[in-house]
């Protein structure tokens, strides 16, 4: 299933950096919306402009890897 | 989303980056595989900046967004894992109970230092928390770490339905305390993909060419090195 995320914020903190050790201060992170309609929804209520990103949690069909 | 994105039937790529008008009508940014045409990372926070700036939001500050939640839980277990993050599950028999369940968790995450850490799902079917190893399925939150596939998850906190509002988000910081995200090489992991029998198959058929073949070459690589 395609992934849709949409994301109703200015601000864009992007760091998807493996770590080996637990996170004891994790780095900022967005909070996707998972769906069009939900992403959309939230947009038309706050007014806010859309960052859309669309992928599949899978890579040459293997999942876990976007 | 060819539509949206302008793209010709059958042509949509398998991945899309794209800002978009609040009504979702107008692009503000020509769609691509990336977020190339800002082309430096403090270019593409500047002119995110100046588009919010022309949007006057319509609520205030005490506005809590509701819970992003995956369709599936095994959709979300699979974008916790690609995504490298731990993931939490509601879980109530009852669609109504599930929905005040979620509903009161909508202040909680919104907390900053939990914003964007975890995935989330809602179910009420007892099966889908089968892939939970230890999930009993008594009603409430299930914490999960996913393992490198998402294809299960190891649980690693829980919270009664009837303690959410209480011990939800020390929980929830405890077990992102202890979380260790895989360190994962992507050509790895899909080479031990394959050699575990492990694939995914997308609800929307992939039609984008280059990745069409491209698992055709990688697939007929690891086939021949058998």
């Amino acid at each position: 299933m395609m992934r849709f995320q949409v994301l109703v914020a200015a601000c864009l903190v992007m760091n998807v950096a493996a770590f080996t050790t637990a996170e004891q201060n994790p780095v900022a992170r967005i909070s996707w919306y998972a769906n069009l309609e939900s992403g959309f929804a939230v947009a038309k209520q706050t007014n806010r402009p859309i960052l859309l990103v669309s992928g599949a949690p899978s890579c040459l069909g293997v999942p876990g890897v976007w | 989303m060819e539509r949206l994105l302008g793209v010709a039937p059958g042509k949509l790529p398998n991945t899309v980056f794209c800002l978009l008008s609040p009504d979702g009508k107008k692009q503000l940014a020509r769609p691509a595989r990336g977020p190339y045409v800002f082309r430096t990372p403090e270019n593409m926070a500047t002119q995110m900046r100046r588009i919010a700036a022309s949007y006057k939001s319509s609520v205030d500050q005490s506005y809590i967004p509701p819970v992003p939640l995956i369709d599936r839980l095994d959709l979300a277990m699979n974008v916790a894992a690609s995504d490298n993050r731990p993931l939490a599950v509601f879980y109530h028999t009852n669609p109504d109970d599930l929905k005040s369940m979620v509903e009161v968790v909508r202040p909680i995450i919104a907390d900053a230092r939990l914003t964007g850490q975890f995935m989330f799902a809602a179910t009420t079917k007892r099966v889908d928390l089968k892939p939970i190893l230890k999930a009993e399925g008594e009603s409430g939150v299930y914490l999960v770490e996913p393992d490198e596939y998402g294809v299960s998850g190891k649980l690693v906190g829980f919270v009664p339905v009837g303690e959410v509002a209480k011990q939800l988000s020390e929980e929830m910081s405890r077990s992102l305390m202890q979380f260790r995200p895989y360190q994962k090489s992507q050509q790895q992991h899909i080479s031990d993909g394959y050699a575990f029998g492990i694939e995914w198959e997308t609800v929307v058929p992939e039609s984008d060419p280059m990745s069409v073949q491209a698992k055709q070459r990688f697939k007929a690589r690891f086939n021949g090195m058998k």
